[in-house]
């Protein structure tokens, strides 16, 4: 096993899971797991369903506690004012259905920046244009939109406030291979371009190569193996080869 | 089932209900004291409102021009019996505005709106949605059930004000066009014998079947689960608890308004 951010200070530590563990009806999903993530590195967890990806993922945004163990986020315990650090790019889009594009990407902005709906509608076009976007769209409304430029819309509202930490919740499912193809560069590109750490959870190993500058693998709620992208192919730890062959298996 | 399971089975129940009451409690108390705490988006109260009142005015409105129909043909054959068809316009107007207007139209709103807020709501908490808000520190409760709640309480005693007038014209096109009632007489019993109190009590009984019918949507959907049967679930049981809530709570405001 491998770690690349091992001369990592506190200081330069964005997100940190020390001795976490974390269990429902008495099933462990979680188990004493550690993780530190640096600033503006981008990792993605691998792992099967049910391995604990989201829930890592939920520990980071405060909408879980550890049952053991603490979670550090920018050096403190998840809350509400540092949500406003992070922004989160959901599963399914989770756009808001009853209003436009460009209402939901501006959707918490207008009372913070105190815009009127004409400077909000610009903005948003903005962040349409860097998710490669016509500026038509901001007109649309969620049910109007395929797949793929929906989860780009929601990418858009994720950095619309300009986090410093991106969480990704499975930024490829449903999608066909282009658009999640087009949906991983623009997640590498803009955490290039505003500086962000992200943290990817997937089980799409494709994806997850493009995104990541280090992959970690999770399996029964512990970190099975962490290291360079380029490495997860040629490693022999038994975690990862038994990953690589479900996937090749079921072609995920 | 011996008899110590049965007893383990009453607890058992018996705890997940209050926990259910509870929970329930929780979550009204985080809704009122969302209401009387700003921003209060006033658009979104009139939105509410309209789709509450105006909206819903097409169904509340026949259920009280039928129900002001009937009411005149059962009573007129009650009382010709005694001889008292002079005392219909009295019994309808009470009716009316006491009981019927409100408990129907809480009925039918529980129906339409608290329905449409349970799987609006519900399809909301399913798809993330809900999340997404919370992940993006807007407070989902004081966005999306707030605004609900507080035209719930404005809009549904002027919808009622509205069904009592339609229902009391119901009566009085059936009086006079079928039973042959002279009109004058009609309308001045009706409005001589409706007491200041007699609406008021009805709007009362308005108000707050607003607030139940919203507040148990809003419940119901906020915390559904199971993606589409979940939310299917949610919009029935919160169609059935409000309707349950609004008889237990109208004989509740009979009691303190009447038993005097």
């Amino acid at each position: 096993m491998t770690d690349p951010t091992p001369q990592a200070s506190a200081q330069e530590l964005e997100i940190q899971f020390i001795n976490v563990s974390k269990a429902f009806n008495g099933r462990s999903v979680l188990s004493d797991l550690n993780l530190a993530i640096p600033k503006r590195q981008s990792i993605v967890i691998l792992g099967r369903s049910g391995s604990g990806k989201s829930v890592m993922l939920k520990h980071i945004t405060g909408a879980l506690h550890p049952d053991r163990g603490q979670v550090l986020v920018k050096g403190r315990k998840p809350d509400r004012a540092l949500m406003e650090s992070i922004g989160v790019l959901f599963q399914q889009g989770a756009l808001f259905d009853s209003m436009k594009v460009w209402e939901n990407i501006t959707f918490s902005l207008r009372d913070v920046e105190g815009w009127n709906a004409r400077q909000a509608r610009e903005f948003a076009i903005y962040l349409l244009e860097q998710v490669d976007l016509a500026a038509d769209v901001a007109d649309k409304y969620p049910r109007d939109l395929s797949g793929g430029m929906a989860k780009r819309v929601a990418l858009a509202r994720a950095v619309s406030t300009r986090p410093e930490i991106l969480l990704c919740d499975e930024p490829t499912t449903g999608l066909d291979p282009v658009s999640g193809l087009v949906i991983d560069t623009l997640i590498r590109r803009l955490v290039d371009q505003f500086n962000m750490t992200c943290l990817t959870i997937t089980h799409d190993l494709a994806s997850a190569q493009r995104i990541a500058d280090r992959l970690v693998l999770l399996a029964d709620g512990r970190i099975a193996w962490d290291g360079a992208p380029a490495d997860f192919a040629t490693t022999d730890n038994s975690a990862v080869v038994a990953y690589r062959r479900a996937v090749s298996q079921t072609h995920v | 089932m011996s008899v110590l399971g049965f007893v383990g089975w009453i607890g058992y129940r018996s705890l997940g209900f209050l926990g259910a009451i509870g929970h329930f409690t929780l979550f009204m108390s985080m809704a009122i004291s969302q209401t009387l705490t700003p921003p209060y988006r006033p658009r979104r109260i009139l939105s509410a409102c309209l789709d509450l009142a105006l909206l819903s005015l097409p169904v509340v409105g026949l259920t009280a021009i039928f129900s002001g129909m009937v009411l005149v043909l059962q009573s007129y054959t009650g009382f010709a019996r005694i001889s008292a068809e002079s005392a219909i316009p009295q019994v309808v107007v009470v009716s009316l505005t006491r009981e019927l207007g409100p408990v129907l139209a809480g009925l039918m709103i529980a129906g339409r709106v608290g329905a449409a807020i349970a799987a609006e709501l519900g399809t909301m908490r399913v798809s993330d949605q809900i999340e997404a808000m919370q992940a993006m520190i807007k407070d989902p409760i004081s966005y999306l059930v707030v605004p609900r709640l507080i035209a719930g309480v404005i809009a549904m005693p002027i919808l009622v004000l509205v069904a009592d007038t339609i229902g009391v014209m119901g009566g009085y096109m059936v009086a006079v066009y079928r039973l042959g009632f002279n009109s004058a007489s009609y309308l001045n019993a009706t409005f001589e014998f409706l007491e200041f109190y007699d609406v008021v009590s009805g709007l009362v009984k308005a108000a707050v079947f607003g607030f139940i019918v919203t507040v148990v949507g809003a419940y119901k959907g906020y915390y559904a689960s199971s993606g589409a049967q979940g939310v299917g679930r949610a919009t029935t049981s919160a169609v059935v608890l409000s309707a349950i809530l609004i008889l237990v709570s109208n004989y509740l405001i009979t009691e303190a308004f009447f038993n005097r």
